[in-house]
């Protein structure tokens, strides 16, 4: 979206000539990476979604992964979609890190508690994640194990109020004190389709209020729709804090379209 | 996609969820949530204005029969589940722990089109009722308050009880 924000720092493309290596501080952000910078110059940003292998080999993610070298900003790694078991996205973010990708990782709070997530959090960090994006989950029911305990300790919201204390006040969500922070840049999904479509905005803005600092859409195929949400989104002030990738794909066939 | 339905996800045990459109009472009572806030606010008056005697007679003594007295009641309005922190007033009177996933901030993004559930499809999303519930109370703007995660230790303590306590200063222990 066009938000300005001031243009003081290096474009990410002209710094560093190790892709691996993290990018420098920089003042005023909260990640040294790469998506950050590229939305706080006003820029355009692109984010990819990498499905995932169900394999132990890592040569898998890298073939994905290779898919979107020099196009995109950001590679999101999802936490078990649609509820389906696939490699954990702690582990793929880990793998794109060390061949300097930036990846997003997706948290649902379907699968972990507060303890595993917080656990996670730092874990991810240290591995030179930069990204996180916080998510409630679908339902266990969607998936292939139906029949698994849904844990849901936290939702989306009140998950990015644990990450932003972590990050701002170094601390768990117990209280407890963090020796170093994780320096991540926090966001959510939002669905400006789904009902009640009057309380999304809201939900966005309450998003926003916990610590969302970008948000990825649902795929948009209905633009007035979007038109409305956005509108709305701009009365409250809500695209000033914030910025919003809209989701586009690509439909998978004309069985999908209907 | 459509797994039969398993119970699992609710808790405590045995509560489905209401067939759509039937005429259960939690339904009835996010229609009449103006209603019962007024009713509620007096209530609270008295809970708080009796605070003192209860603190004099003993919060321990008093927490069982206000638990099974607020089971009773809220049980019966609500589908109340005892989570013990009650945030009824700031979710449109539609108690949120009804949500098969416990949200308690807003609805999932998986809310299908005609505002039933993801993951019970003939149960109406509870944030659907809650958001429909808030624009009739006086206090409707309350749904915008982030809810705190839930501490798991408080479920099935009274949550009158704790306002009652919090109003005497009394915390909770």
């Amino acid at each position: 979206m066009s938000v300005t924000w001031p243009a003081a720092a290096p474009h990410p493309d002209d710094i560093g000539l190790d892709p691996a290596a993290p990018l420098s501080e920089l003042p005023g952000h909260s990640s040294r990476g790469r998506l950050e910078r590229v939305l706080r110059r006003g820029e355009f940003a692109v984010t990819a979604e990498l499905s995932p292998p169900d394999s132990a080999d890592p040569e898998e993610v890298y073939a994905k992964a290779r898919v979107y070298e020099g196009w995109v900003d950001g590679i999101n790694a999802t936490d078990g979609s649609g509820a389906h078991c696939h490699m954990s996205s702690v582990a793929i973010c880990a793998l794109l890190t060390r061949q300097g990708f930036a990846p997003v990782m997706q948290i649902s709070c379907r699968d972990y508690n507060r303890i595993a997530i917080q656990g996670n959090v730092l874990g991810a960090a240290a591995l030179g994640v930069a990204n996180m994006l916080c998510l409630t989950g679908d339902g266990v029911q969607c998936g292939d194990h139906a029949e698994a305990k849904p844990v849901f300790d936290l939702d989306s919201i009140s998950l990015l109020g644990v990450i932003k204390r972590m990050r701002d006040e170094s601390r768990f969500l117990s209280g407890r004190k963090l020796t170093t922070p994780p320096s991540v840049f926090l966001g959510a999904a939002e669905n400006p389709f789904a009902p009640p479509l009057d309380f999304r905005p809201l939900r966005l803005a309450k998003k926003i209020a916990a610590g969302a600092q970008f948000v990825q859409t649902q795929y948009c195929f209905d633009l007035p729709r979007l038109k409305t949400f956005m509108a709305r989104a701009r009365d409250m002030g809500l695209t000033e804090k914030c910025f919003i990738l809209i989701g586009v794909g690509p439909l998978a066939s004309a069985r999908t379209a209907r | 996609m459509n797994a039969p339905l398993t119970p699992s996800a609710f808790e405590p045990r045995g509560k489905w969820p209401p067939p759509r459109r039937s005429p259960r009472l939690r339904l009835w009572a996010v229609r009449h949530a103006r209603l019962l806030e007024a009713v509620y606010a007096a209530f609270e008056r008295a809970l708080v204005f009796t605070a003192p005697l209860a603190a004099r007679i003993g919060w321990k003594r008093l927490e069982r029969p206000f638990a099974r007295f607020e089971r009773a009641a809220k049980g019966t309005l609500f589908d109340c589940r005892m989570c013990g922190q009650c945030a009824l007033s700031s979710t449109g009177l539609s108690c949120a722990m009804n949500c098969p996933k416990a949200l308690r901030n807003g609805p999932c993004g998986g809310v299908r089109e005609d505002g039933c559930c993801e993951v019970y499809p003939d149960m109406p999303c509870v944030w659907v009722a809650a958001y429909e519930g808030s624009l009739r109370m006086r206090h409707g703007a309350r749904l915008a308050e982030i809810q705190p995660p839930l501490d798991n230790r408080l479920k099935g303590a009274s949550a009158w009880l704790a306002v009652m306590r919090a109003s005497v200063g009394g915390g909770r222990s």
